[in-house]
């Protein structure tokens, strides 16, 4: 009989007691996942800001528009401060990006092109258009601040962003689309006014900007998107200004400068009859920490509490059942069991109590993102790979620990003449 | 060939005015082989010289050789060691695991000892069929009778092929007929070699032994070895 037997029958022989206990470290597992899954989101978006992007927090700056209006003057109103920016010394550029779907009327055509994508929109919003392309339009300084690498052809030069009057406007494309369009393509949109000619292909992993927000979203995948320069028609299209009103940065020499071109631009902005206010990155970053960490603080508050309510239990029941198995342990001793072979029991116990509880938290957290709408929910997939397991993995043992110290005192203080008794 | 030495050996349990003298001087020698019955009345101490000698306990006072050997000093590790190779207990209510099967309970001792699965198995049954209960295998101790139950408590005590046995009151929860049943098989036992001490309070016990030793408020009494002297001792108690 090895150990796994004595402790799995000693498990069977007390599984109401257990089952109970297991709940409870159910409940704890699944708030500390809860927890470590919030947490880990949270620093991701900060991390994948700075792994995929080349922009200094604190040079770039967001204009945010506090009013915009439906008018044609507005799009006026909007490009002579786009411009006013741009000349400020200081500024290194001003720009945005919008993201949209349209049909490109090569690849609406094309049956390899519409069969890629009906697996890549399997499940998604754009499942029924297979033909309808998802791209990303970006200013110069949009498309520098987000480190976009080749797999073929060439990158986007300052050049490629001055589309007024050009026939055919560079286009990148994602890296799933690498055998179905090849580099040198003209593509057409709509009634053929605009030509795109894909000069490169981009590496795969390649991220973006969220095109709804930036800082509370993650960054999208754009291995099956492509990338544009904004055309002429985007760049005075009413629509396409107001979608892309909270999608402007700019970035600064110094951010030292922050606040007096913070003051410029604001001014300018009123005597142009607009209301904007600036903000690093950064800024609106900790903002967003800000408003998270109440929650979280919160979240930590309840897992603490139900942790050491399932130590304390966990704790307890093990006591309990070693006064309760006093003849069993003098029993084992009598029969040659050392004191550590009983501590190996009892904390065997312990981990397959919490191994248990884990497996079930783990496997309800796993089946609760699996149902999730959240647009983390791929993100906390990812975590549940490597990053949970390693956490579930390091909760384990912690619980196991803690709950087995007093356990083990009990056990090294058991005699083993007083042990065996009468009858059981 | 000596066995076990005591010298001096003496047990307090308690501290200051709740201090009891389980146990005072006591010296004992006990060869290899030798038949020994420890007498005495509740509370003489008797089971506390068992518990010393068999490691279960540790004295207060005194030195205690085992095979030669200081065991006074041992830790709980060398103690248990002692307890699964060297020493055995067969109980006076069998101490059985309820929740185990007669094969597992047996089993018990050779948890605590390196050897192949194979062997384990054969000299599990060897035992168990030695006793006349390898058809109890797989019952488990509360389906069996009394007698069938100390029958697993003697295999069990056998299989890690201990030197010493001791026994605590073994015939205590049985019968007459099984008792005596039993104290044959006890005695076979030792006449294959073992060393065997009965603690009881049982003369008819006692009988079977080659050597008594009565045991009163913690000393020995008289220890009486030759079968003449026996069979004074044993018509003086009766």
């Amino acid at each position: 009989m090895s150990y796994f037997k004595i402790i799995f029958s000693s498990f069977l022989k007390r599984k109401l007691t257990y089952l109970l206990i297991v709940i409870q470290l159910v409940i704890t597992f699944l708030m500390l996942i809860k927890v470590f899954t919030n947490i880990s989101v949270f620093y991701y978006q900060e991390n994948s800001i700075k792994k995929y992007t080349n922009l200094d927090m604190n040079k770039t700056v967001r204009v945010i528009f506090e009013y915009s209006e439906e008018t044609p003057s507005f799009v006026d109103k909007f490009n002579v401060l786009k411009q006013y920016i741009n000349s400020l010394e200081g500024v290194r550029g001003y720009g945005g990006y919008d993201g949209t779907g349209m049909y490109i009327n090569d690849l609406a055509e094309n049956e390899d092109y519409i069969n890629l994508n009906k697996k890549i929109y399997k499940n998604t919003f754009r499942e029924e258009n297979p033909g309808i392309s998802e791209i990303f339009y970006t200013d110069e300084i949009c498309y520098n601040i987000l480190d976009i690498e080749i797999y073929e052809g060439r990158s986007l030069n300052k050049d490629d962003f001055n589309t007024d009057n050009v026939e055919e406007i560079p286009i990148l494309a994602g890296y799933k689309y690498k055998d179905i369009i090849k580099l040198g393509t003209v593509l057409t949109v709509g009634d053929q006014k605009e030509k795109f000619k894909v000069v490169g292909i981009m590496k795969p992993n390649n991220k973006w900007f969220s095109d709804d927000d930036y800082i509370r979203l993650p960054l999208e995948d754009i291995d099956s998107r492509f990338i544009i320069p904004f055309t002429p028609t985007q760049k005075n299209d009413l629509m396409s200004t107001l979608c892309m009103l909270h999608k402007m940065f700019f970035v600064l020499d110094s951010s030292d400068d922050f606040l007096t071109l913070s003051e410029q631009i604001e001014r300018k902005a009123l005597d142009l009859g607009l209301k904007v206010s600036c903000v690093t990155m950064a800024q609106e970053l900790q903002e967003y920490k800000n408003e998270k960490l109440e929650t979280f603080k919160i979240n930590i508050f309840i897992s603490i509490f139900f942790m050491i309510a399932a130590l304390s239990g966990t704790t307890a029941v093990i006591l309990s059942s070693i006064i309760q198995r006093k003849r069993e342990f003098g029993i084992r001793l009598a029969t040659g069991a050392s004191i550590n072979s009983l501590k190996i029991i009892i904390v065997g116990e312990i981990m397959l109590i919490t191994i248990i509880s884990a497996i079930v938290a783990f496997a309800i957290s796993y089946l609760n993102n699996y149902t999730s709408i959240s647009l983390y929910k791929e993100i906390v997939f990812d975590l549940f790979k490597d990053e949970v397991l390693l956490f579930i993995l390091a909760s384990i043992i912690i619980m196991t620990f803690a709950s087995s110290i007093l356990p083990i005192i009990k056990i090294n203080r058991l005699q083993p003449r007083e042990l065996i008794g009468g009858r059981e | 060939m000596e066995i076990i030495r005591l010298e001096n050996i003496g047990k307090i349990y308690g501290k200051d005015s709740y201090k009891t003298i389980a146990l005072q001087n006591v010296n004992l020698k006990i060869n290899a082989g030798e038949f020994v019955s420890i007498m005495g009345a509740s509370g003489s101490g008797k089971s506390t010289l068992l518990n010393i000698i068999g490691c279960m306990d540790i004295p207060t006072s005194g030195s205690y050789y085992l095979k030669g050997s200081l065991v006074n000093g041992y830790g709980n590790s060398k103690l248990s060691k002692i307890r699964g190779s060297v020493i055995s207990f067969v109980f006076q209510h069998f101490a059985l695991l309820n929740e185990y099967t007669v094969y597992e309970n047996v089993e018990l001792p050779l948890l605590n000892i390196k050897i192949s699965r194979r062997e384990k198995k054969e000299r599990i049954y060897h035992y168990l069929e030695q006793l006349k209960i390898k058809d109890l295998a797989n019952k488990k101790p509360t389906q069996i009778s009394g007698g069938q139950q100390q029958r697993v408590a003697i295999a069990r005590a056998l299989v890690s092929e201990p030197e010493i046995i001791l026994a605590d009151e073994p015939t205590g929860a049985l019968d007459q007929k099984t008792g005596i049943e039993l104290l044959e098989i006890m005695k076979a036992i030792n006449n294959e070699g073992k060393t065997l001490i009965i603690v009881t309070h049982d003369n008819k016990v006692a009988s079977y032994s080659k050597r008594i030793i009565t045991i009163t408020d913690g000393k020995i009494d008289s220890d009486v070895t030759n079968n003449s002297d026996l069979e004074e001792k044993i018509s003086k108690s009766s």
